[in-house]
């Protein structure tokens, strides 16, 4: 997790990694609605919440440490790094024959969650952001 | 950005759905027609869709090279290729010698089910627009 | 912008009762340790501008950029500019009434 940088402490960005993934997220499953009918189609959707525990240890506020070399940093920038992928649960009991795995009531359920979601997280950055404004403006 | 790509992915799924749709009405319109320019009863009519960029299985290697856009295509119209169904109908202008008619592989009720399928597809696309719509404005709101 | 070091650097360099700060290598014509700081957050500021500039660019272009992180960035860069507006007030306000004391 990034060091808090004085006046923008480490929330906020956590609230912009949130806003990258659900946006991430609501592209993929739109995908999945639009190929909901296409023959062969395989549903696939962002790991939202382990992409943020990953950014939020549990054990306290310490620095992210790389365990391997091949893991990405924690860097500032790291907001724009490509979201984490898995495939979809397919629907339990499927009567396609065309190897399609959407199933369209849960991921229209999984989209209203997403949307929520991110307006909730795109409503805490903003009020943070006016917070600190005032802050600054409203101290003499 | 993600929400205008969304946004793109879900209007070709508007484009796909009522392409179908504009094929079962012309199923359930022609489901009585015997006598087509082509020759022979009309022949019930299937859209077929494509996932743009690329095989359909290999759904995480295609989101591991950068994410292409996930839009659906029609990949091609399929005409059905089974004989038609023969009806006893003498009387019929297109009765042949037997006294058999052909009649389009249309079932009503099939084309009925497809539709509402088609309907809610539709509708789903729709609600993802609206859902991108409203996520880009809430964050249109971050600067007061 | 580093609040703690701006906090520090109030303190008078050589006040009655304070150990002598030992000299430290100054940029010539400059106010001293102080000065470049100050500079420095300025340029921090300078950058953040320019980045949410740049993002503000990106969207309007086509070119791959959230707009959430085009509106975090953008008031992430007015924020730390109201800050250094507000600073720079205090300043000339301390300076002012210092000025206003001398004999």
């Amino acid at each position: 997790m990034p060091q808090p940088t004085g006046l923008f402490d480490g929330n906020l960005a956590l609230l912009e990694r949130a806003l990258s993934l659900r946006s991430a997220q609501h592209r993929t499953l739109s995908a999945n609605i639009a190929n909901a009918d296409t023959p062969h189609y395989k549903a696939f959707e962002v790991a939202v919440e382990e992409a943020l525990a990953r950014m939020r240890p549990a054990a306290g506020r310490l620095a992210l440490a790389r365990t391997d070399a091949g893991h990405l940093p924690a860097a500032a920038g790291a907001a724009r790094e490509r979201p984490p992928l898995r495939v979809a649960a397919p629907p339990a009991f499927s009567l396609r024959a065309d190897g399609n795995t959407v199933d369209l009531d849960r991921t229209m359920g999984a989209l209203s969650e997403n949307a929520l979601a991110y307006k909730t997280s795109a409503q805490l950055a903003a009020s943070k952001l006016k917070g600190l404004r005032n802050v600054i403006i409203g101290g003499k | 950005m993600d929400l205008y790509d969304a946004m793109r992915t879900s209007a070709s799924g508007l484009s796909a759905q009522r392409l179908r749709i504009n094929l079962i009405s012309a199923n359930l319109a022609n489901v009585h027609t015997t006598r087509t320019p082509e020759g022979g009863p009309y022949r019930r009519k299937e859209v077929v869709f494509q996932a743009a960029g690329g095989a359909f299985g290999d759904a995480l290697r295609r989101a591991a090279a950068g994410g292409p856009p996930g839009e659906v295509r029609p990949l091609k119209i399929v005409e059905d290729v089974r004989p038609p169904v023969l009806k006893y109908d003498p009387g019929h202008p297109d009765a042949d010698e037997n006294g058999y008619v052909a009649l389009p592989h249309v079932n009503v009720m099939e084309e009925m089910v497809n539709l509402m399928s088609a309907t809610r597809s539709y509708e789903a696309n729709l609600n993802a627009v609206r859902a991108a719509r409203d996520m880009a404005l809430k964050a249109l709101e971050i600067g007061k | 912008m580093n609040l703690d070091a701006i906090g520090a650097s109030w303190l008078p360099q050589g006040a009655p009762g304070l150990p002598a700060a030992a000299p430290r290598p100054e940029p010539a014509g400059e106010g001293g340790a102080f000065g470049r700081l100050l500079v420095q957050s300025l340029e921090r500021v300078n950058g953040m501008q320019r980045e949410a500039e740049r993002a503000v660019e990106d969207l309007t272009i086509g070119r791959q950029q959230d707009v959430h992180s085009v509106m975090i960035a953008v008031e992430k860069a007015g924020i730390a500019l109201e800050l250094a507006l507000q600073i720079r007030n205090k300043l000339l306000n301390a300076y002012e009434s210092l000025m206003r004391q001398q004999i």
